[in-house]
């Protein structure tokens, strides 16, 4: 037995498949050190999701027991649903038009107010950076506005706006825009000035720079602001239809609440973790081809 | 100093490539105070002569192409390009930066194409000549590659294929070689020289390595430390074409004492002299000899 290195095949295999080393190891040892290269790969991530797993169903259980024994230590959870509740009410939400119909309207609300903010937003963010008037003029509007929660504006929204639909769209805008607005500024600001020489000396006229140096330029940072925004923008959108709302899922959630069906207000947030997320990812997915050059930098 | 009217051996019939610096000062601010960059330079650069500007670090020789550039506005004097003034940045003059300064999400080839493309050249006429241009440079396979893949030298061909592509009358080059390794730097220097041969595009070229301009220029202007004054200029009459066998040769090292002899003189100054370690003395980091001594070890050798 050969004791001058160890066998990584060892540590996979055990030592009774490993007695087949010498050979081995002549013919193709790269080969043999990939292959358990594999093997142990594998297993670690194999490993990493039993315990990701199981963590998940110990979170669960402990759910369960809590609401099932009603518990109470300060923290009551006589009246929170179980896990099995909420995965029942989760199917008949799924099997009722109604639910769907919720989902639809704040899907609309979201992408329609985020796709002005997203427009308006950056717009406003290369006009604040590039001209500086623009940026005289604007500037304090947003730096006096911009730490005010939308959130906030709800009350004065509602008595502004002729219905609900709008004030809801304009607290959804209001919440997506500034991330935006701040992200794409700084991108536009930061635009390497070699750069824009370059450009100016290559015969670009002023708008061929915006379209060929700026905008590319602050790419990344403007995909940054929309997925920071659309973030806010569900966020805000479900405290304006709790607030407001007669329909929507943050209305459904709190209606839910109104009306004693407990189970469904689970239902309803993770509705809302489901939607949100996966807005954020078409966003990012929406960006990705655009930002490939900055990946590897 | 009264510039001399030279003839260029090479071709004689060159129209394009005038550039004239008239009396020409320039301040820029730092920090809210306003620094005198540039005074009073004049100088003629003839069609077709390759021309380097060498100086202390930080002397205002990159100041100096700026202006030509048009990305800085003279306060007193103006600069020509085949007699009309410049008043900002323009296709006739192309640039070559110091860091590479590339488009990041362009491709080699669209990086290229970028002058010909804002100067309205159709799709396919672009691709033929950028095609041909990365070919010059010898970079062809490397068309569709981004700017980030490519080593520091390889950028650089980039950036002069780009800047080539216009067929501008004046290339300026800013340092353009001073980031890369000893040996990229000779071969992006041989690189040049040919390209330039066989364009005949006007050459000014900032460097603050004096062994680089002996190679490379028909005449080497040098500059003062800041506020840059011409200090003087130096005929170069090296045979060309011209291989880096040359700088072992005699006469190089002459033009080398000579050039450093000025340097030397002009960083001896008191106020605002620039430590001698900002001078590059030669590629592989040579100690330049006094010509006496050079001059006697000839002598005893022969």
């Amino acid at each position: 037995m050969r004791t001058d290195y160890t066998n990584p095949l060892e540590l996979i295999l055990g030592p009774s498949q490993a007695t087949e080393r010498p050979a081995l190891h002549k013919q193709s040892r790269s080969f043999r050190i990939r292959f358990s290269d594999v093997r142990k790969y594998v297993a670690g991530k194999i490993a990493g999701y039993l315990i990701s797993g199981a963590a998940i169903v110990a979170f669960l259980w402990i759910w369960n027991t809590l609401s099932t024994d009603k518990v109470d230590f300060g923290l009551d959870f006589a009246n929170v649903p179980s896990a099995q509740s909420v995965a029942k009410h989760m199917l008949h939400a799924a099997a009722s038009k109604a639910f769907y119909v919720n989902v639809l309207i704040s899907l609309k609300r979201v992408w329609l107010a985020f796709a002005s903010a997203a427009l308006l937003g950056s717009l406003l963010g290369l006009a604040l950076a590039r001209i500086s008037i623009i940026k005289r003029i604007f500037m304090p509007f947003v730096e006096i506005f911009r730490p005010i929660p939308a959130i906030a504006w709800i009350p004065l929204a509602i008595l502004m706006f002729p219905t609900t639909e709008s004030s809801i769209l304009f607290i959804v805008f209001l919440g997506a825009v500034f991330p935006i607005i701040l992200n794409t500024y700084q991108g536009a600001s930061e635009v390497p000035s070699q750069l824009l020489r370059a450009a100016r000396s290559l015969g670009a006229s002023r708008i061929s720079v915006l379209w060929h140096v700026i905008i590319p330029s602050a790419l990344p940072n403007i995909a940054t602001g929309l997925s920071v925004g659309m973030g806010i923008a569900w966020f805000s959108l479900l405290t304006a239809e709790m607030i407001g709302g007669q329909n929507g899922i943050g209305n459904y959630t709190w209606e839910s609440y109104q009306l004693i069906k407990y189970p469904d207000i689970i239902v309803g947030m993770i509705s809302i973790g489901i939607l949100s997320t996966v807005s954020t990812a078409v966003i990012n997915w929406m960006c990705k081809p655009l930002l490939r050059w900055s990946n590897h930098r | 100093m009264e510039p001399q009217p030279r003839m260029i051996s090479r071709d004689a019939k060159l129209e394009r490539g005038n550039v004239s610096i008239r009396n020409v000062s320039l301040r820029f601010n730092v920090g809210g105070s306003s620094i005198l960059a540039l005074s009073h330079v004049s100088l003629e650069v003839l069609p077709g002569e390759f021309v380097c500007v060498v100086g202390p670090s930080g002397c205002g020789k990159s100041t100096l192409l700026g202006a030509v550039a048009g990305f800085m506005k003279p306060v007193e004097g103006e600069v020509l390009v085949d007699g009309e003034p410049v008043r900002g940045p323009g296709a006739d003059r192309g640039m070559v930066f110091q860091q590479h300064a590339l488009f990041p999400w362009k491709s080699v080839l669209a990086n290229v194409e970028f002058g010909l493309r804002m100067a309205g050249v159709s799709g396919k006429r672009r691709k033929m000549v950028s095609m041909r241009l990365v070919e010059m440079v010898g970079l062809t396979g490397f068309e569709h590659s981004m700017p980030s893949q490519l080593s520091g030298g390889m950028q650089q061909r980039v950036g002069i294929a780009r800047a080539l592509a216009n067929n501008p009358a004046v290339l300026l080059m800013d340092e353009p070689f001073g980031s890369l390794d000893a040996l990229t730097r000779v071969k992006m220097q041989e690189l040049l020289l040919n390209l330039w041969q066989e364009l005949r595009t006007t050459v000014i070229f900032v460097t603050h390595d004096v062994e680089e301009a002996i190679f490379l220029a028909d005449r080497i202007v040098m500059l003062t430390a800041r506020p840059a004054t011409q200090k003087g200029i130096i005929d170069i009459s090296l045979p060309r074409p011209r291989m880096k066998e040359v700088v072992t040769s005699h006469r190089f090292n002459e033009y080398k004492g000579k050039c450093l002899e000025m340097l030397h003189a002009e960083s001896a100054r008191p106020i605002g002299a620039p430590s001698p370690d900002t001078l590059t003395f030669g590629v592989g980091g040579v100690a330049w000899q006094a010509p006496e001594k050079q001059a006697s070890q000839h002598a005893a050798s022969g």
